[in-house]
C-alpha cells in the first residue's frame, strides 16, 4: 500500500498505531557493549535543506504555518523555511528525524479525516488548526514546533529571524549605553551579602 | 596505559575543584574532559546551532517535553553557564523530600559548607554586582517587586568590568567572566595536574585495587587509564551514564544509580510588562540578569531569577495570551507578537525552588544516555504553586504572566541534579556522605550528579563547594 492510499484507508486512525510504534522505539533498551561511540554528532553545519520530496511538501507546510514565510504571512516577510528550520526535522542528530515520515503521515491524517485533503494542500487557518490538534496527540509535535520557532528567532542557522525581531547580535558590549541600566537602587535589599544565611 | 593516582572525569566545577585539590595534596592526578581548550579568543557572539554544539551536549526526554544540556570543553559548564554564584539557603540543606528522607547527608550543613563557599569565592573572586552592573531586565524585577513592598538582592558573580554584551552564554569573548579556566585549571597544572581534552569516557572497570578508565582519545581510538581512584565529575546525565555503560564490569550496580534525577525545580515563564516599565532591552546585560528575589522563599521556597538573552529564549517558549493575541505559540500572530514585543515589552525569568526529583537517567542499547522527567501531580502543584507568585506580581504591576500551553513544563534546561547522591541511607543513596560509590569503593562522585537535591538558587556554587568538600576527604586519604 502506498502512503496515500495508507491514508485514505486508514485516516486518523492511523495514529493510535503509529503512537504505540513510537512508544515502543522509545522503551527500548538492552545490554551495552564496548563497541562504539555513543555520544552525539554535533548538528548539521551547511546550508539550507529544502522540502523537495512528498514527506518534506508536508514538513515544509508544517514549518510555514508554525512561523509562516512570504507566501503565508500577510506581510511576506521571511519565516521558518528560509531560515533553514528544516534542517531541525531532517538533520539526524535531532531527535525529529526519524520520526518526520510519521509527523507527515499524521499531519496528512487528521488533514484528510477534518478537511478531505493533505496538510499541505490546505489554506493557512485550517494547516493551523490541524497543528492545534496534532500536538496534542504527539507530544514530539509540541517539542518541535519550539525547535522550528527557536531555530527561527534564535538564529540557528542564520539571521533571518534575529534580524526580523530586532535583535542587535554581536556588540562591543552596552555597558554605556544610558538605557542598559536603572544604575540606582531600585528596591530594597533583604540581605547584607547576596545570599540567605 | 596511564597509571595514576587519581582519574578524573570532567573538568567542571566537580572535576576541576578535586583536581587541584589532589594535585597540591601530591597526587598524581589525570583528567580526562570530552570538549576542546577553549579561551576567550574561541568564543564568538554566535547563538547558532554550529556555534552552540560546540560547547554544549543536549539531550531531550523521552517523552519530548524536557530538554537539558551541559557545558563541554576545559572548564566544563563554567565556560557558559549565566554565572550566578550563590550559596544555598541553610533549609535547603534540611530539606526533607516527600517521604520525609533527609535528602542531604545529617553531617552536611550549611555551617559545614560555608568554609568551602568560602574556598569556591576566594579561587574564583566572587564578588557581588553593583547596581549599575544589574541590566534593565532586572532592574524591572526589582521595581515590580517594590511596588508590592518586596525585596530583591543583588546577586553575586565571578565577573569583573563587565561590558554587558549580552553574550554570557556563548563564552565570554572579553574574558570578564572568570570561568575555571582563570582560577583552578591553571593552579591545578601548576601543581602537577594534567587535564586531557577531547577524550570521551565510555566506562570504568575494576582493576585489582584501582579502576581502569575505558575512553576514546581524540582520534577515536579506544585507550585506557588506570587509577587508583577514579572521580566522576562528568554532569548529572553522564556520570551515571557512564556507570550504567559500565555494568558489565561493575557488578551490583546500586540501583539508586540514574535515579532521582532533580530539575532544580526550574520553570521558565514570561512576563510582558505595561508602558510604564518598557522598554526591556532583554539584549542587554548578562544572561543572569542581575538580582534575586528571596521574597517567596519562606512561604514557597521558591527564587526568582530574571533573564537576558537572545530572541529564542522568549521564542522557545510555549505560550499564549489570555487576554487576546497570541492566542497558540505559532502561526502569523505569534510571529508578529514576538517581532512586535520582545525588545520592549517582554522578559524571561526562572523561577528555582525545592522539590523531589523523580526523573530518571538510562542508556539505551548502544549505551547513550535517555531521561525522563515526568510531569507528577507533586511537579504539577509545584509550578501551579510558580505560576501563582508570577501572577501576583503581575497583577501588582499591570503587567502580564503569559500563559503555558497545556500541562507543558517549560524548563529551564541546564540543572540537572542528583542521580548519583549521597546520602545517609545506603539504600536510597548510592554514594556515601563524602561521595563515594557505596556499591564500588574506590569510584567517587563529586559533580552535580552528587548533589542530592535542588538548591534553592542556581547551583554552580554548591556543586563547587560540595566538590571542594569531597575533594578535602580524598586529599586527607
Amino acid at each position: 500500500m502506498d502512503r496515500r492510499n495508507f491514508l485514505r484507508t486508514a485516516g486518523g486512525g492511523s495514529l493510535a498505531m503509529i503512537l504505540g510504534a513510537v512508544a515502543e522505539s522509545v522503551a527500548r533498551a538492552g545490554e551495552v557493549a564496548w563497541v562504539g561511540t555513543p555520544f552525539a554528532r554535533d548538528p548539521l553545519a551547511g546550508s539550507c535543506l529544502l522540502p523537495l520530496g512528498d514527506v518534506e511538501r508536508t514538513l515544509g507546510a508544517m514549518l510555514d504555518t508554525v512561523v509562516p514565510g512570504p507566501t503565508t504571512d500577510p506581510e511576506g516577510t521571511a519565516g521558518a523555511l528560509e531560515a533553514c528550520s528544516m534542517n531541525i526535522l531532517l538533520d539526524g542528530s535531532f531527535p525529529f528525524r526519524q520520526y518526520a515520515d510519521m509527523f507527515a503521515l499524521v499531519l496528512d491524517g487528521i488533514a484528510t479525516d477534518a478537511h478531505g485533503a493533505a496538510f499541505a494542500d490546505l489554506p493557512y487557518d485550517q494547516r493551523l488548526q490541524v497543528l492545534v490538534t496534532a500536538q496534542d496527540q504527539l507530544p514530539m509535535l509540541r517539542l518541535a514546533f519550539r525547535a522550528i520557532r527557536s531555530a527561527f528567532f534564535g538564529g540557528a542557522y542564520n539571521g533571518i529571524g534575529l534580524r526580523y525581531v530586532g535583535y542587535p547580535g554581536p556588540n562591543l558590549g552596552w555597558r554605556h549605553v544610558p538605557e542598559s541600566s536603572f544604575r540606582v537602587a531600585v528596591c530594597e535589599e533583604r540581605t547584607q551579602t547576596g545570599w540567605m544565611p | 596505559m596511564d597509571d595514576r593516582n587519581v582519574v578524573i572525569v570532567g573538568s567542571g566545577f566537580g572535576g576541576a575543584i578535586p583536581a587541584l585539590r589532589l594535585a597540591q595534596a601530591g597526587q598524581t592526578v589525570l583528567c580526562l574532559e570530552q570538549g576542546e581548550r577553549l579561551t576567550e579568543k574561541d568564543f564568538v557572539q554566535d547563538w547558532s546551532f554550529k556555534a552552540q554544539s560546540r560547547l554544549f551536549v543536549t539531550y531531550t526526554s523521552k517523552d519530548y517535553h524536557v530538554i537539558l544540556r551541559y557545558g563541554r570543553g576545559l572548564g566544563g559548564g563554567s565556560l557558559t553557564y549565566a554565572a550566578a554564584m550563590l550559596r544555598s539557603p541553610s533549609e535547603v540543606f534540611e530539606w526533607r523530600d516527600r517521604d520525609g528522607y533527609r535528602v542531604w547527608p545529617a553531617s552536611v550543613t550549611r555551617a559545614v559548607m560555608d568554609p568551602f563557599y568560602e574556598k569556591v569565592e576566594a579561587e574564583m573572586d566572587i564578588v557581588r554586582a553593583s547596581w549599575a552592573d544589574v541590566p534593565r531586565a532586572g532592574g524591572i524585577l526589582g521595581k515590580m517587586l517594590a511596588a508590592m513592598g518586596k525585596t530583591a538582592d543583588r546577586s553575586m558573580y565571578p565577573i569583573h568590568d563587565c561590558l554587558q554584551c549580552g553574550f554570557c552564554m556563548c563564552g565570554c569573548p572579553f574574558g570578564r567572566k572568570k570561568h575555571l579556566g582563570f582560577n583552578y585549571i591553571p593552579r591545578a597544572e601548576a601543581a602537577g595536574a594534567e587535564f586531557r581534552v577531547k577524550c570521551r569516557v565510555h566506562h570504568l572497570e575494576p582493576d585489582g585495587s584501582g579502576w581502569k578508565v575505558a575512553y576514546f582519545d581524540p582520534w577515536n581510538v579506544q585507550r585506557m587509564a588506570r587509577g587508583e581512584r577514579v572521580v566522576l565529575a562528568a554532569s548529572a546525565l553522564e556520570t551515571p551514564g557512564i556507570l550504567l555503560r559500565s555494568r558489565p564490569w561493575m557488578k551490583d550496580l546500586h540501583p539508586q544509580v540514574g535515579k532521582n534525577l532533580n530539575q532544580n525545580g526550574d520553570v521558565a515563564f514570561l512576563w510582558r510588562v505595561p508602558e510604564s516599565l518598557a522598554p526591556t532591552y532583554p539584549f542587554m546585560g548578562r544572561n543572569n540578569a542581575g538580582v534575586i528575589t528571596y521574597a517567596f522563599w519562606d512561604e514557597h521556597k521558591i527564587t526568582i531569577h530574571p533573564g537576558a538573552g537572545p530572541p529564542a529564549l522568549v521564542a522557545a517558549m510555549d505560550v499564549f495570551s489570555e487576554k487576546g493575541e497570541p492566542s497558540a505559540p505559532m502561526g502569523v500572530p505569534f510571529k508578529h507578537y514576538v517581532r512586535d514585543h520582545y525588545a520592549t515589552h517582554l522578559f524571561p525569568s526562572l523561577a528555582i525552588g525545592l522539590v523531589d526529583g523523580e526523573g530518571t537517567v538510562t542508556v539505551d542499547g548502544n549505551g547513550v544516555v535517555q531521561f525522563d522527567l515526568p510531569l507528577t501531580d507533586r511537579l504539577k502543584a509545584y509550578i501551579a504553586r510558580v505560576a501563582g507568585v508570577g501572577q501576583q506580581i503581575a497583577d501588582a504591576n499591570g503587567a502580564e504572566l503569559l500563559r503555558t500551553a497545556g500541562d507543558n513544563y517549560e524548563h529551564g534546561d541546564a540543572h540537572p541534579l542528583a542521580t548519583c547522591r549521597i546520602g545517609d541511607d545506603g539504600e536510597r543513596a548510592p554514594c556515601t556522605p563524602d561521595g563515594e560509590l557505596r556499591s564500588h569503593p574506590g569510584v567517587f562522585v563529586s559533580d552535580g550528579a552528587s548533589v542530592p537535591g535542588g538548591t534553592g538558587v542556581n547551583p554552580a556554587h554548591t556543586i563547587a563547594a560540595n566538590a571542594e568538600r569531597i575533594a578535602a576527604v580524598l586529599a586527607a586519604k
